[in-house]
């Protein structure tokens, strides 16, 4: 989507009150056709593609964990970045997913995409390991600072998430936050355990 | 030399997200950022529109995080400025 393109006048500029509107309804308009919000509907079950990330945190000797090496386990992708409220109001559900499903074959793994170019401080992987530290994340995480894993999941906003089976398939994409215990905690708690189940 | 002030306002039912403040990226290569809005007081979202005074040229790209309150999640907005 072309960048808006906003041309000053001489008074002080108000800036994005329309743009921010329109790009919102637009791209919500676009998500909504493929998968609902939060509550994950998926039109078709598609093999998920391979994640080619090189730096990693939170696993063995800093060792990359690949979609291939994770067959026979459920694996949970969350895309996020540590200055996005609703990405950080998240990880609590994701930690009690982790805690509850990781022994029973459940792999969760945050794929940290910076909003912004490098001087916002989200692609320095010091700043990403102080953030896992902060909100008590020990499911492994990649660093996604080029967008490659993102685009190839053609995610759209923070967070984001991809359930995908232990046969590689992705069942079920989602976005946005919620809350340990709340309705849509409960509903990919039951697709989590589902899957499991396979 | 004349200056210009940049205010960012989000559309009814989104916040500006405070946590990774706005910012200009100016042709020059320079990076501008947005501040002095008042925030929540979990310092996570702009309640003041912030505002940024660019002496020169203003041109370039703004570039801000925006989260949609009816949807929990937060988007990159960029505008082009000239």
């Amino acid at each position: 989507m072309p960048r808006p393109i906003l041309t000053l006048g001489t008074a002080a500029a108000v800036v994005l009150s329309a743009v921010v509107g329109l790009n919102a309804a637009a791209r919500s308009a676009a998500q909504a056709q493929v998968r609902n919000p939060l509550t994950g509907e998926q039109p078709s079950v598609r093999p998920a593609p391979a994640w080619r990330n090189t730096s990693w945190l939170n696993t063995p000797d800093d060792t990359p964990l690949t979609l291939a090496g994770l067959r026979g386990r459920v694996v949970l992708l969350n895309f996020w970045t540590f200055t996005c409220w609703n990405c950080t109001g998240l990880v609590p559900s994701l930690v009690a997913y982790d805690g509850a499903y990781r022994d029973q074959g459940l792999t969760l793994i945050g794929i940290h995409d910076p909003e912004f170019p490098p001087y916002g401080g989200e692609h320095d992987r010091s700043n990403v390991a102080d953030a896992l530290r902060k909100y008590h994340i020990e499911y492994a995480n990649a660093q996604d600072n080029d967008h490659a894993t993102w685009n190839l999941y053609d995610i759209q906003a923070w967070p984001s998430y991809v359930l995908i089976d232990r046969r590689g398939n992705i069942r079920y994409e989602g976005a946005g936050e919620f809350h340990v215990d709340d309705g849509n905690y409960r509903e990919w708690d039951a697709r989590i355990r589902a899957l499991l189940a396979e | 030399m004349a200056g210009t002030r940049l205010m960012l306002i989000g559309a009814p039912g989104t916040r500006i997200n405070a946590r990774l403040a706005p910012s200009l990226e100016r042709r020059d290569g320079s990076v501008l950022r947005f501040a002095g809005g008042r925030v929540t007081p979990d310092s996570s979202y702009f309640i003041a529109p912030p505002t940024l005074d660019v002496i020169g040229d203003p041109a370039g790209i703004i570039r801000a995080s925006v989260c949609p309150s009816y949807e929990s999640v937060c988007r990159r907005v960029e505008v082009l400025v000239r």
